[in-house]
């Protein structure tokens, strides 16, 4: 095994993890805010942001990446593949899918594409180094799992 | 900061035996009580005593990662835990994702705390923000 299977596979660790607590949550459950957000807003908040970063679609098709007062947003709204409000059975599908494609674009990555430099519209500048944004992506993955584990277990 | 204590060690060989812990979790079981005892800082003291923990905990950390000889780093490098030996990158790699998971914890404490402050508007924007600053 390499660093990159490593990679690939903690990033299919991480989400299956995610995808297990919330397939626990009744439909109900799953649209009602906990401290904050809906458990369906967490998900697709972590989706959203892997589809930017480590798949790189940045059409207009986001609706939950946060940053709502910043200027760099606008571009990037619109009909996303799962929303906040849609069934259990749909949001859970499209964790499914961001799971496997983003572990299959991690395996695929070749040696000259780890220096690349990313569009990165928060940063400072813009842009982040590939290595630095699926960094921040796999840790980002369980920042938003200890809040929504939070969130269940005291809201 | 216990389980950073616990898990990196100078030369990332593993858990040192003479340590004690205060705050690993698990308290039901045996591998946990047998190295539960004093450790750096207790919660109920005095913010400075703690941060001044953490920064040295983390310090320490991060010095034995950056100064480890390049064997550890192999993907068949084992250490030692408080139950089995374990890969060495597998152990840091859960590790960092522990540190995440607890920091997203803390900013829903913190973002609840915080007086006269909505929550949706606190809670937003906080995860990539945070990391616009490390």
């Amino acid at each position: 095994m390499n660093l990159q299977t490593f990679l690939a596979d903690s990033f299919e660790f991480e989400l299956g993890r995610l995808r297990a607590d919330l397939g626990k949550l009744s439909e109900e459950e799953l649209h009602t805010p906990k401290l904050g957000h809906t458990p369906a807003w967490h998900a697709l908040h972590v989706c959203e942001w892997l589809r930017f970063f480590v798949l790189e679609d940045h059409t207009p098709s986001y609706s939950v990446l946060g940053w709502e007062d910043a200027a760099w947003l606008p571009p990037y709204l619109g009909k996303p593949p799962a929303a906040e409000q849609d069934s259990k059975e749909k949001i859970l599908a499209e964790l499914d899918r961001i799971r496997a494609l983003v572990a299959e674009s991690v395996r695929q990555l070749r040696d000259d594409q780890w220096d690349d430099t990313l569009i990165a519209p928060a940063a400072p500048d813009g842009q982040r180094p590939r290595v630095q944004a699926l960094r921040m992506m796999l840790t980002h993955i369980n920042y938003h799992r200890g809040q929504l584990l939070q969130a269940l277990k005291y809201a | 900061m216990d389980w950073t204590r616990c898990v990196i060690q100078p030369g990332l060989q593993g858990v040192n035996p003479a340590l004690t812990y205060g705050y690993l979790g698990f308290e039901q079981e045996a591998w946990a009580q047998a190295v539960y005892g004093p450790t750096l800082a207790h919660e109920h003291e005095g913010k400075e005593k703690i941060l001044a923990a953490l920064r040295s905990v983390f310090g320490e950390a991060l010095a034995a990662v950056r100064t480890a000889p390049a064997e550890r780093f192999s993907t068949t490098a084992l250490w030692t835990t408080l139950k089995k030996p374990r890969p060495v990158l597998d152990g840091l790699a859960y590790h960092l994702r522990h540190v995440a998971y607890h920091r997203g914890q803390v900013q829903t404490v913190v973002a609840r705390m915080k007086p006269g402050v909505e929550m949706n508007q606190a809670a937003k924007n906080l995860p990539l923000s945070q990391q616009e600053t490390s």
